[in-house]
């Protein structure tokens, strides 16, 4: 008998990076980081900085000390986490996940090691693969999920040869030409405006130039129950901009869901 | 008088804010310090808001940044133009018809205060703390209407924490002049956003006499420093005539009526006992 076991006793988290950039050398490192659980948090920072003296160029100490010392403040007494930047050097990255079997304690113990080696950031970007909010994420998701359920013609990543702008997903027909398109912009992100801000300008192109495009459409996907206020605005945001612009916009985190919208035009032949 | 100093520089990179469209560019001066430079939008002012701001708010002893106008070369322009285009960005740089452009310095460890409610806790570790109140005749002679939270800054060095305001491009009400005539008599409080009722809900009995004093500060600007705003406008910038003399009224005519209108909004701050303050400046 096949007994499905995955997923049994796995416990989900979210961490987010402490990261320090140099501006003139436009070098950054980890610092540190915060692990979430449903109940608890951890964070792990320098208290004094002046200790990577001997590894790091860092200026101004007293004034990383205090960034790092507002961080903590602000990650531990509230309930809502804001990533971002804490001073033009010290931010805190978008929200990873990571599950595991283990116990929080020894997740930060893993992250300890994985991540205050000071790695550079070109290293952390590899590793965005795990953020479950990430564009490219989702989009994969919604192409597994188009393969799952045999819709043959969904594109992921369309190029289209007028206009040369690749559109996020298509349905196209025969000739292999797009008729129904959506541009995807992650709501939980830091680059959420400039995604939206693509996106926008993208489906407004495919109207200017591609007439066999019928249908378009802005997906941005609530893929959080409870939206947090900078969420909230941002979303309001899409709206307005779509309304205003006469396109239709889709918030249902379910791959099905985009999917279903994105065959409802029906080509006749 | 106050007098700025002119650097060469080179750009380092253009940061694109949250707010779409929106971008400020990063330069490395020849002192060595990285500055921060709005450039004027289409049709608009932000440039040149940030430096009558500064300007002001250096005369009134309001915390500011250190700031500088900085050059940059014609390879430095082109460059700009060309990173620009690259991401679709729109700015009038000809307005600065010589190539300099106000900067503030962009101190790397400066934090931005990111909820209303750590504000009060921030401000009273630095050690200018009364000069936290000058914002509030500050942004009512200039009519700066962004003073959201993100726009009050710390910074620690040594042992020294400081207090600054910064972004002051939206000031008289908007970012091109468009308001200027029809305000620069208003002196109403400043009650648009739910940020100005928050501010004016910190300002009570045992702190109104700081803004008074602050708003006391603007009568002694003097005509030849207002003199010298115009004509280091007229020499980076090119702005005609007319809005000249507006800008130039305006400076005038809000310094001299600044204290009485203070005075009289003390009704714009609910916490303050408005009879016991009204007989005290009465006498």
């Amino acid at each position: 008998m096949f007994i499905d076991s995955r997923g049994k006793d796995v416990h989900h988290y979210d961490y987010s990076l402490i990261q320090y950039k140099n501006i003139l050398t436009h070098e950054n490192y980890n610092l540190g980081f915060v692990l979430f659980s449903n109940d608890r948090k951890m964070v792990h920072a320098p208290s004094k900085i002046n200790i990577l003296d001997n590894c790091l160029d860092l200026k101004e100490h007293a004034g990383i000390n205090y960034s790092i010392k507002i961080l903590k403040e602000d990650v531990l007494e509230n309930d809502d986490f804001l990533s971002g930047n804490i001073s033009n050097s010290l931010s805190l990255s978008e929200l990873y996940g990571y599950s595991s079997k283990k116990s929080i304690e020894e997740v930060y113990e893993e992250l300890l090691g994985q991540f205050i080696t000071l790695k550079k950031l070109r290293t952390i970007e590899n590793e965005k693969h795990l953020f479950k909010y990430d564009k490219r994420f989702i989009l994969n998701s919604i192409d597994g999920k188009a393969k799952e359920l045999g819709v043959r013609n969904f594109v992921k990543k369309h190029l289209f040869p007028i206009s040369h702008r690749q559109i996020d997903m298509a349905i196209v027909d025969k000739n292999n030409n797009p008729y129904v398109v959506s541009e995807l912009a992650s709501l939980h992100v830091d680059s959420f405006d400039d995604s939206l801000d693509r996106a926008i300008i993208i489906l407004q192109q495919t109207i200017l130039r591609d007439d066999i495009v019928k249908d378009r459409f802005l997906y941005v996907p609530k893929k959080k129950d409870v939206l947090n206020k900078l969420e909230i605005k941002r979303l309001s945001r899409a709206k307005e901009l779509t309304k205003s612009l006469g396109f239709d916009i889709i918030t249902d985190p379910n791959e099905e869901a985009v999917l279903e919208r994105l065959q409802q035009y029906k080509l006749v032949s | 008088m106050v007098e700025y100093h002119s650097l060469n520089a080179n750009i380092i990179e253009i940061i694109l804010s949250e707010e779409a469209g929106k971008f400020f560019i990063l330069v490395h001066a020849e002192d060595g310090k990285v500055y921060q430079v709005k450039l004027n939008a289409p049709n608009q002012k932000n440039n040149i808001n940030e430096y009558i701001s500064h300007h002001i708010a250096t005369v009134v002893d309001a915390p500011v940044l250190d700031a500088k106008f900085l050059y940059l070369d014609n390879v430095e322009i082109e460059k700009l133009n060309n990173k620009l285009l690259e991401l679709s960005l729109s700015a009038d740089i000809h307005i600065n018809h010589k190539n300099y452009f106000f900067g503030i310095e962009w101190k790397q460890n400066i934090t931005s205060v990111k909820r209303e409610k750590d504000l009060v806790k921030r401000i009273n570790e630095a050690s200018n703390r009364d000069k936290f109140y000058s914002l509030y005749p500050l942004d009512q002679y200039l009519k700066n209407y962004d003073r959201h939270i993100g726009n009050h800054l710390i910074v620690k060095t040594g042992n020294s924490v400081q207090y600054y305001l910064i972004d002051f491009d939206r000031i008289f009400a908007s970012t091109n002049w468009g308001m200027m005539f029809s305000l620069f008599k208003n002196f109403d409080c400043l009650a648009l956003k739910d940020y100005h009722h928050f501010l004016s809900s910190l300002i009570d009995n045992s702190n109104y006499d700081y803004v008074l004093k602050y708003a006391n500060s603007f009568s002694s600007i003097e005509d030849a420093e207002i003199t010298s705003i115009i004509e280091n406008i007229k020499y980076i910038y090119h702005i005609n005539d007319v809005e000249l003399k507006l800008l130039n009224e305006w400076l005038s005519h809000r310094r001299d009526n600044m204290f009485d209108s203070c005075y009289d909004n003390i009704k714009c701050f609910k916490r303050v006992s408005q009879q016991r303050f009204k007989d005290v400046y009465r006498q």
